[in-house]
């Protein structure tokens, strides 16, 4: 997939994948593995420019003797998913375009 | 590698950032070693899966704008390139030939090709004022032939020559804008030659 598309869709898998339920790292990693390859190194960033969006908000848990790192969708978070809707109600309506061209390209053919 | 081991080394590859933003990131990756070994993993294979310190180093530091450090450990894998490189705008190059030629004709020839400017616009200048001067002239001859002569004859003659004179200087000015329009085009296009022969650019 090309790379900016792909940046762009993996923000909001990551404001996805935390919309029903705070998550962590890892977790957040393995629910958007199937749609998207994302690495650790990839997710990090991403995470730090979420956060300076306010589009999430962090906070550390106990678990098993250590801190895990919890994130949290915010109001800003969720007006993006919700703005990605109606992007993806043009990038179809592009997609479409490019399809009608291509029958009528073979029609002439 | 161990655990504490791929953390100091990443700790070490991001020393240009604050030591906040670097904690953040090495608790990070801990973080995400300590899952993984949750899950079942052991702790080289968790430091494997993620990948090359520098190529983590890297990435965390184009997010925020800095370069990555050279790593001190050696025989590791070097910083992967930046995906583009800024390069400066080409400087123009001048044609050292030309601008010779151009001194050598400014010395020889400066003084005539000065002269010749300062005669086209003088002859400009007459030119409106001979367009002024015919005009006035006219207008003046115009009103005042009733004034001067009794007789009809000459009085209608004057009024008539008044009127040509008003009438040429009309068409004169317009000219003499031309003129002076033109000079300035002259103007701009030798200056455009002369910066077209020394940088070799376009005209």
């Amino acid at each position: 997939m090309d790379v900016q598309l792909k940046r762009g869709l993996l923000d909001i898998c990551v404001l996805a994948s935390i919309k029903n339920g705070d998550s962590y790292g890892y977790k957040i990693i393995k629910d958007i593995k199937p749609y998207l390859t994302i690495s650790e190194s990839t997710l990090y960033p991403i995470l730090r420019r979420l956060e300076g969006a306010d589009m999430l908000t962090e906070y550390s848990v106990a678990h098993n003797g250590r801190l895990r790192k919890y994130y949290h969708i915010t109001g800003g978070g969720l007006d993006r998913i919700a703005e990605f809707h109606n992007e993806w109600k043009e990038i179809v309506a592009i997609y479409e375009y490019v399809t009608r061209k291509e029958d009528e390209e073979n029609e002439e053919v | 590698m161990k655990k504490y081991e791929f953390l100091d080394r990443l700790r070490s590859q991001l020393g240009s950032l604050s030591a906040e933003e670097r904690e953040r990131s090495v608790s990070f990756y801990a973080e995400m070693i300590d899952d993984m070994q949750e899950e079942g993993k052991t702790e080289e294979e968790a430091v494997e899966e993620l990948g090359a310190v520098e190529d983590i180093a890297a990435k965390i530091l184009s997010e925020n704008g800095s370069r990555p450090q050279q790593s001190d450990a050696v025989g590791t894998e070097m910083p992967k390139e930046p995906d583009f490189v800024v390069t400066a705008a080409p400087k123009p190059k001048y044609n050292t030939a030309a601008i010779i030629l151009i001194i050598v004709i400014a010395v020889m020839f400066g003084g005539g090709i000065i002269g010749i400017y300062i005669g086209l616009w003088g002859a400009l200048i007459g030119l409106y004022a001979a367009a002024g001067s015919i005009g006035v002239i006219g207008l003046v001859g115009m009103i005042a032939a009733p004034f001067v002569h009794h007789a009809a004859a000459p009085m209608l003659m004057q009024i008539g020559l008044g009127l040509m004179g008003v009438g040429i200087c009309f068409p004169l000015f317009m000219l003499a804008n031309l003129f002076a329009k033109g000079l300035v085009e002259l103007v701009k296009l030798c200056i455009r030659f002369i910066k077209h022969i020394v940088t070799g650019g376009n005209i």
